[in-house]
């Protein structure tokens, strides 16, 4: 079930209906059945996988709570994490090792056949592996105790609106919200539905409208690139995937707001970011928070020298690159990253004169760098890649380049213009300070507008695939 | 980290400083689902009628259908003929040199769609027939690669081409999803769903200049099918289907390949057609046009469809005269 189609919002709205006409327990247990009715509307088959994983972790995790010793303590979070990226790495990156090394072998003269497997990804793996995990070592170091209801801990996995593409939730903030009971509060749900008219006005209106051009750019529509279809291309994509993924996220704030859960932030207005640390501060909240104090903290963080500093950075970056989809163009987005935040690190330190460089300059250069990364984000191969970035060298203008540029600024500018207000205002959506009335307008307004400029198809999200 | 809890707060709190006149969020609530279930109302009633009035091509085809409706076997004693497909049959058919040609022994309709492949046909003309329309002949003019293409083209295919009874087929053909099934269930019933596509074009017509042939780029035209196996794999199970649809219907079936660039197996799927019974026509086999005869490599220009068109009347004349099968009604 897309956020961004009709039957969505009739399970929106019967589920919440039914929700707030129970009472708590029941509440949960309801919320989880909807849950998984609406993983299992993809497929069956990976709902199944996904409880197995949930009983799983819940059992290792009561055990590791109960227990005083700390070797079968530290087996169990072994054996967790063993688990939890066996399924992950077995669906998700299986045929890429496996291509991967026959092309390494073949490369050294060596012929071996290596099966491949017809594999379908289950939808949000990485994002329900990754907040299992959080879950796992987060009662292993005692910051959460470990949940003695199954359903709660299943609906704290499973809630519908972050089970597919986040934000990932921390232990921490959500599960304490599913153990407690919930109040009907008028304030948040009015934020909520707000928050959805603001998401699927990112989506339908920027997002999937900047998908066409960047669709077209690169599937060489445009013809062979050059500079004016590459740049249309990643420019496009860029405000594609950030409309796409922060409309996503704030779908699902709002959805979890009406039924009276709160979910972190995820998207501060990140290309405004004036260098690759404030980007990582501002893109995909809840995925760098989560590298940064299950990846990056544990490999030593910045605590032992430079070096390792620089080593950690780039290697927290490649898992984060590789974390997106099986395939070398994401390891060298977070590859790309990596070296962005370490030299980053390496010039501010040494020379803190280039601090003094405007803020303005620095945001485009970050802006620029960040498009450039995009390209391998989007392309399916490397190969595609460079040739979009050799494109860049070339000069062939045609004739219907004037409409395809217009056609972006339509859909990017006023996307750029919410960031501004936001950025100015503090405000978490637009209008989230001013008087009810200015809000019902607003809302109404984003309906209008989705209505005559919304995308004709629901396009899938883009970070479903992840 | 901000949070929405705490503009909610800000809000709950100015509501207290000044409870006489400011709105509370309930009442917010109330008047934004009041106002968007007014703003749906209204796109319903009112799409259609937007659409006749800004949109060339929706009144077009409005008509065309409207006509295709009422076509019986016979015209004043001639026989019907429906021509049926997408931009291909509209830029590469001149009409009304086509009607010239054959009056007065054809009388010639047709029914473009725009971006319609295969199933769209197959469906749009099962619902046509079961509709009323009963033509001697219909030709569906489509390129190889359309004629195998899982494509249709959404909610307005939805809408306005498919029958709801024939949607757990179109499922099953199209491959669709449960979230994509269950929207073109409900866009069946929606004006507002089926039209908003148009509308959108509409709109960004009058807001791009030159959006027309921007649209023809970064249009979604489905994946392009060109390996000869799987164009002659599908041509294998879709013809029988096309020409049993006819059969049933007292209809002699006829599937025109317009002329293209490049190889694209028309002759092979040709030759199917002659082994399964099922006539379909290569006016002009691949690569035959010279690109100038084109307008963007893909359409024919006003030259081209001009030999397209008579070429295609000669194919028409060798017509055999309509079985009585088809003028019983």
């Amino acid at each position: 079930m897309l956020f961004d189609t009709p039957i969505f919002f009739v399970f929106l709205c019967l589920t919440t209906l039914c929700y707030w006409s129970l009472q708590f327990r029941a509440q949960n247990k309801f919320l989880l059945i909807a849950s998984y009715f609406f993983y299992g509307w993809w497929d069956w088959r990976f709902l199944c996988l996904m409880i197995a994983s949930t009983v799983i972790d819940y059992f290792i995790a009561i055990k590791i709570a109960d227990t005083e010793d700390l070797r079968l303590k530290r087996s169990l979070l072994i054996l967790s994490l063993i688990i939890n990226f066996s399924i992950l790495g077995f669906f998700k990156y299986f045929n890429f090792f496996a291509d991967s090394l026959h092309t390494s072998l073949s490369a050294l003269g060596l012929q071996v056949s290596l099966p491949l497997l017809r594999i379908i990804l289950p939808p949000g793996i990485s994002f329900y592996t990754f907040q299992e995990v959080a879950y796992i070592v987060d009662v292993y170091y005692e910051r959460v105790p470990a949940s003695r209801s199954f359903f709660d801990y299943g609906l704290f996995i499973s809630l519908f609106p972050h089970l597919i593409a986040g934000p990932i939730q921390r232990p921490s903030h959500l599960l304490p919200q599913v153990q407690k009971p919930r109040r009907m509060d008028f304030d948040k749900s009015f934020d909520g539905f707000l928050l959805i008219l603001e998401g699927l006005f990112r989506k339908c209106v920027i997002a999937d409208n900047c998908a066409l051009i960047a669709n077209a750019a690169f599937a060489g529509a445009f013809g062979p690139p050059s500079l004016p279809s590459v740049l249309l291309g990643t420019y496009a994509f860029a405000w594609q995937i950030y409309g796409d993924f922060s409309g996503y996220s704030d779908i699902a704030r709002g959805c979890a707001q009406i039924l009276g859960f709160h979910f972190m932030v995820n998207f501060r207005q990140p290309y405004f970011a004036d260098s690759f640390q404030d980007f990582w501060r501002r893109w995909h909240i809840s995925l760098s928070t989560w590298l940064r104090d299950y990846l990056y903290i544990p490999l030593g963080g910045n605590r032992f020298g430079e070096r390792k500093t620089y080593r950690n950075l780039l290697l927290t970056m490649l898992l984060g690159g590789l974390w997106h989809g099986a395939n070398w163009t994401f390891v060298v987005w977070g590859a790309l990253h990596g070296s962005g935040l370490a030299i980053e690190r390496k010039l501010t330190r040494n020379r803190p004169a280039l601090l003094i460089f405007p803020k303005l300059i620095k945001r485009v250069l970050v802006f620029h760098v960040v498009c450039l990364s995009w390209i391998f984000f989007r392309a399916p191969s490397l190969r595609a890649a460079s040739a979009m970035l050799r494109g860049l060298f070339v000069w062939n203008w045609r004739p219907e380049f004037p409409a395809a540029f217009l056609f972006l600024a339509i859909f990017s500018i006023p996307l750029l213009l919410l960031d501004v207000y936001l950025e100015l205002s503090g405000d978490e959506y637009c209008f989230a300070s001013a008087s009810v009335e200015r809000r019902v307008a607003f809302g109404l307004a984003c309906a209008v507008i989705i209505a005559f400029l919304g995308a004709n198809q629901a396009n899938a999200f883009i970070y479903f695939q992840f | 980290m901000l949070s929405s809890t705490s503009n909610s707060k800000n809000i709950g709190q100015r509501v207290q400083a000044a409870p006489d006149v400011a709105m509370s969020a309930k009442t917010g609530i109330m008047l934004l689902l009041a106002g968007l279930a007014l703003i749906y109302m209204a796109l319903e009633v009112l799409s259609p009628k937007i659409l006749a009035r800004f949109s060339r091509i929706e009144n077009r085809i409005n008509h065309e259908l409207a006509q295709a409706k009422q076509l019986n076997a016979l015209n004043d004693g001639h026989p019907t003929v429906l021509l049926v497909g997408n931009s291909l049959l509209n830029e590469g058919v001149q009409l009304d040199s086509l009607r010239a040609d054959l009056a007065p022994d054809y009388a010639v309709s047709r029914l473009v769609i725009e971006q319609t492949h295969y199933l769209d046909w197959y469906f749009g003309l099962r619902r046509l027939l079961a509709e009323g329309s009963h033509p001697s002949v219909i030709v569906l003019t489509l390129d190889p690669s359309q004629l195998a293409s899982g494509f249709t083209l959404g909610e307005s295919f939805a809408r306005r081409q498919m029958s709801i009874r024939d949607l757990p087929q179109v499922v099953r053909d199209a491959g669709l999803d449960r979230t994509t099934a269950s929207t073109y269930f409900l866009a069946h019933w929606s004006n507002w769903l089926g039209d908003k596509g148009y509308i959108r074009q509409c709109v960004m017509i009058l807001m791009v200049p030159h959006f027309r042939e921007l649209a023809g780029r970064i249009a979604d035209h489905g994946s392009h099918i060109n390996d000869r196996a799987s164009l002659l794999a599908m041509a294998q199970q879709r013809l029988p289907e096309f020409g049993k649809l006819g059969q049933e219907n007292g209809i002699r079936m006829i599937l025109l390949v317009p002329p293209a660039l490049r190889q694209n197996y028309s002759l092979d799927i040709q030759e199917l057609g002659t082994k399964l019974s099922i006539p379909v026509w290569v006016p002009s086999p691949p690569g035959e046009f010279p690109s100038d005869l084109y307008r963007d490599g893909f359409h024919l220009n006003a030259q081209g469809s001009k030999i397209f068109t008579e070429r295609l009347a000669n194919e028409m004349r060798k017509l055999p005269a309509p079985q009585s099968a088809g003028t019983s009604r």
